[in-house]
C-alpha cells in the first residue's frame, strides 16, 4: 500500500520526505483541491523526482464545454509532468486522455458513485484506477476490497466531501441580504444546520460551492486489518490546522498492526483533543429511503 | 429531421396514460426496485407491461429507470429484471452504473440505455467515454448552458437529452451525500432528505456572519425553459426532459400540453415570439406552485435562482375536477370533484382536444338534481352546466382572481 498526502503547501515537501510519503497529490487548473502554478508544478515535481516521491496530479474538477480546449492545453502540460497518477472526477478525462496516448495513468475520484465491486472491476478492467465511495459500511468496503484485491484506493484520513455545485452558494446568498462579502477560497467558514449541530466546512471558489463533514476521517482499527489490500491511502489535509498532524498520521499508518492500532488511535487523539475525528460512515449504516428509517 | 421527442414523467399507470394523451412522445417510469425517487415509483412488473403496451399502440416510447447508484447488495434480481424489461417491449433503460450499461446491453440487446443524469455529464467528451461503455443517449447534467449545450450537441457522439422543468438538485446530482450524513439516508439510492433546502447559519472564524432571521439555504428554484426550447430544437437536442415523477396528474397534463404545443409551434413557424413566449410561460405557471427559472440555461445560477425562505409562488388555477362525461343535449358535464369550487367561480377546461376554454359556473347539480351553490366534496360526481362541449378525461380549473 502507498501512502499518499496532499500537498496543500509547498513548504511541506521536506516534511513529506522526512515522513517518508510515498506519494503527493498536487495540481493546479483543473483541481478544485490545489491552485499550484505550472512554475510551482514544475518545482513540487522535479522535488519529488530528486527525492523518490511519487508525484499523482489532482484534476478533480467538472469540464465544462466551454472549457475543453483550455483543459486540453492543460492537459498536454500534465502529461508532460510524466505523473505516476492523475485522479478526475469528469469521465470525459477518459476520452481526452486516451486520445491523447495516456492509458494507465487516471484513477477516477468521484468522491461518490464508486459504491459496489461491479463497477469497480469495470474500471480496473479498462485499466483505470480508482478510490472508493465515502459513504461505505465497512463490510461494503471489505467486499469490494476483497473481490478487487490491490487494486482500489481509499481515502483514510481527512473531511470528506458531502456535496459539490457549480452554485456559489455563499455569494448568492450575500447578495441577495444585499450584503457583499468575500469569501472566495476562505477555509474557515462553517455552516451549521439550525436544528443541528454539525459544523460544516465550505469553501466557494470559481469551480462553485464544496461543503464537507463535520469529522474528520480517522480509520486506524479498520485499517490495521486491510492496509496490505488496498493500492494507495490517500490522507487528505483540507482544513487541518495543526501542520504536523497528517504526518504522524503518515508515520502511524506506516507502522500500524491489529495490535497497536488502538494504542496509536488513542495517542494521536489524545494529541489533538480539538479535532473532531470520526470513523464516517464505516460503522454508520445508511438506509435507502425515507420509510425504512421511520 | 427528426422531431424532437417530449419526455415526461410518471408515477403510476395513470399519470402515464394522461402524459401520453396529453402529447408526451415518451414516458419514463421506476418500477419497484433499482431506481431513485422510491417513493414515486408506482410500477408493479404488470403495470409495466400495461403501459408499454398502450404507449406503443399511440407511437409512445417507455423509458424504465434502473439509477440508483448500486451498492453490492443491491444486485439481486437485476439481470432477471432487465430481461423482463425487456420482454415487454420498453424502449430504453436509464442507468447510472457502467456495470448496468453492460449488463443490459448484453442480456437485453434490444433495450437502449440512456444514461442518468445522476452521472453530470457536462461535456461531449464525457459523451464520446460513455459512448464507448455502450451507451446509446445521454442525459446532461443540469449546470450545462445554452450555448454550452449548443456546443456539446455540435460534436456528441450519441443523442443528448435535457432537461427543461421541473425541480433541481442543487448540487452536482449524484455527487450529493448531505442527506446521507445529516439523516443517514443515501441520496444516491432514493432517500434524500433534501437537505440542502434546509436553513443554515453561517459562521466565519466562529463569527455570525449570516442573519440569524433569515439564514442560508441552497434550494434552488424550479427549472422552466420555455424560451429555450427553440435553440434546442435548432442545435439538435434529441430529447426535453421533464422531471416529476412525485407530480400529479393535472401538473402532468397541464406541463405536458403546454411543451407540446410550443414545440408544434416552433415546428411550423420555426420561431416564436416574445408573447407567444409569454404565454407559455403564464400556461406553466397553471400547474406550478414552486417558483420557477431557467436554471444555468442562462448562464450562472446567482441569487436570482435560488430560493430563500419562500416555498411556493402560488398557483394562478386551481384544479377542480375532471370530466367523466358529456351530455350535449342539456350542455350538462359529469364532473369528479378535485377540489372545492362555487357558483360564480370562473372555471377554464383544458384537455387533449381543448385549449383553456372558459365559463362561469353558474348551475350545478348533484346526481339527485339538487341544486348545488358549492362543490366541496372531493371524489363526489356532480353535474355543470358547460356551455360548449368537453370530453371525457378533460380537466377543469378555477381561474384565481388576480
Ligand atoms: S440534498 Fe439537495 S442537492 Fe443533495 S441530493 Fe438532495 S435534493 Fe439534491
Amino acid at each position: 500500500m502507498e501512502i499518499l498526502l496532499t500537498l496543500s503547501k509547498i513548504e511541506n515537501l521536506p516534511k513529506a520526505k522526512q515522513y517518508a510519503a510515498d506519494g503527493l497529490i498536487f495540481g493546479g487548473k483543473f483541481s478544485t483541491r490545489f491552485s499550484y502554478s505550472r512554475e510551482d508544478m514544475l518545482s513540487i515535481n522535479k522535488y519529488c523526482l530528486d527525492n523518490g516521491i511519487k508525484r499523482y496530479i489532482s484534476l478533480d474538477a467538472f469540464i465544462f464545454e466551454s472549457d475543453k480546449y483550455s483543459f486540453y492545453h492543460y492537459f498536454d502540460f500534465v502529461k508532460s509532468l510524466k505523473p505516476d497518477g492523475i485522479y478526475f472526477s469528469d469521465l470525459g478525462v477518459i476520452s481526452i486522455a486516451k486520445r491523447m496516448g495516456v492509458t494507465d495513468k487516471l484513477i477516477y475520484d468521484p468522491d461518490t458513485l464508486l459504491t459496489n465491486s461491479l463497477d469497480i472491476a469495470f474500471y480496473l478492467k479498462q485499466g483505470i484506477g480508482v478510490v472508493m465511495a465515502r459513504e461505505l459500511e465497512l463490510k461494503e468496503v471489505l467486499d469490494i476490497i476483497s473481490n478487487n484485491l490491490d487494486s482500489v484506493d481509499m481515502q483514510v484520513f481527512g473531511y470528506l466531501k458531502m456535496s459539490s455545485s457549480r452554485r456559489k452558494f455563499l455569494s448568492n446568498y450575500f447578495n441577495h441580504l444585499g450584503t457583499r462579502r468575500d469569501v472566495k477560497g476562505k477555509k474557515n467558514i462553517r455552516l451549521v444546520e439550525e436544528t443541528r449541530n454539525y459544523s460544516l466546512p465550505i469553501i466557494e471558489d470559481d469551480f462553485g460551492t464544496r461543503i464537507y463533514t463535520d469529522y474528520c476521517l480517522l480509520v486506524y482499527r479498520e485499517l490495521a486489518y486491510i492496509k496490505h489490500v488496498i493500492k494507495r491511502a490517500i490522507i487528505d489535509d483540507l482544513f487541518i490546522e495543526d501542520n504536523d498532524l497528517a504526518f504522524e498520521v503518515i508515520r502511524d499508518i506506516r507502522r500500524i498492526t491489529p495490535e497497536n492500532s488502538q494504542f496509536l488511535l488513542d495517542a494521536l487523539v489524545e494529541r489533538h483533543p480539538n479535532v473532531n475525528f470520526s470513523t464516517g460512515y464505516l460503522h454508520q449504516k445508511t438506509v435507502k429511503t425515507k420509510e425504512e428509517n421511520e | 429531421m427528426n422531431k424532437i421527442e417530449l419526455l415526461a414523467p410518471a408515477k403510476d399507470f395513470e399519470k402515464a396514460k394522461t402524459a401520453i394523451d396529453y402529447g408526451a412522445d415518451a414516458v419514463y417510469l421506476g418500477g419497484k426496485s433499482f431506481s431513485l425517487r422510491t417513493r414515486a415509483s408506482n410500477f408493479e412488473n404488470e403495470d409495466i407491461k400495461r403501459i408499454v403496451e398502450y404507449a406503443h399502440s399511440r407511437g409512445v416510447k417507455i423509458y424504465v429507470t434502473v439509477n440508483i447508484v448500486f451498492h453490492d447488495e443491491d444486485f439481486d434480481g437485476l439481470k432477471e429484471y432487465l430481461k423482463l424489461l425487456d420482454s415487454y417491449g420498453v424502449d430504453a433503460v436509464i442507468v447510472t452504473s457502467p456495470f448496468v450499461m453492460t449488463l443490459s446491453k448484453s442480456v437485453a440487446p434490444d433495450m437502449e440505455v440512456h444514461v442518468s443524469t445522476q452521472l453530470s455529464s457536462l461535456n461531449s467528451e464525457a459523451i464520446s467515454t460513455l459512448k464507448s461503455f455502450g451507451a446509446d443517449r445521454v442525459v446532461l447534467g443540469r449546470e450545462a448552458s445554452m450555448p454550452e449545450i449548443v456546443s456539446i450537441c455540435s460534436t456528441s457522439k450519441l443523442p443528448v437529452e435535457v432537461f427543461i422543468h421541473g425541480g433541481m438538485c442543487s448540487n452536482y446530482s449524484g455527487r450529493c451525500v448531505m442527506s446521507n450524513r445529516m439523516t443517514n439516508r443515501d441520496a444516491n439510492r432514493g432517500g434524500c432528505a433534501h437537505s440542502c433546502r434546509w436553513k443554515y447559519h453561517v459562521y466565519e472564524g466562529g463569527v455570525l456572519i449570516s442573519d440569524p432571521n433569515n439564514p442560508l439555504s441552497m434550494s434552488s428554484k424550479d427549472l422552466r425553459a420555455v424560451e429555450y426550447i427553440t435553440d434546442m430544437i435548432y442545435c439538435g437536442v434529441s430529447s426535453l426532459k421533464i422531471e416529476g415523477r412525485m407530480k400529479s396528474e393535472y401538473y402532468i397534463a397541464q406541463v405536458v400540453k403546454t411543451y407540446r404545443k410550443l414545440i408544434d409551434e416552433v415546428y411550423e413557424n420555426l420561431s416564436i415570439n416574445k408573447d407567444r413566449i409569454e404565454y407559455y410561460n403564464r400556461e406553466l405557471f397553471k400547474a406550478e406552485n414552486r417558483p420557477s427559472d431557467t436554471g444555468f440555461l442562462s448562464g450562472t445560477a446567482d441569487e436570482s435562482k435560488s430560493l430563500y425562505g419562500v416555498n411556493g409562488a402560488g398557483v394562478t388555477h386551481d384544479y377542480v375536477g375532471i370530466v367523466k362525461g358529456y351530455d350535449e343535449r342539456r350542455g350538462l358535464a359529469l364532473i369528479e370533484v378535485k377540489n372545492m369550487f362555487d357558483l360564480g367561480d370562473q372555471l377554464e377546461v383544458f384537455g387533449p382536444a381543448i385549449d383553456n376554454k372558459t365559463f362561469v359556473n353558474r348551475v350545478m347539480f348533484d346526481q339527485e338534481w339538487h341544486l348545488l351553490g358549492e362543490a366541496h366534496k372531493p371524489t363526489e360526481t356532480i353535474y355543470v352546466r358547460i356551455p360548449f362541449r368537453v370530453s371525457a378525461n378533460d380537466m377543469v380549473r378555477k381561474i384565481h382572481e388576480s
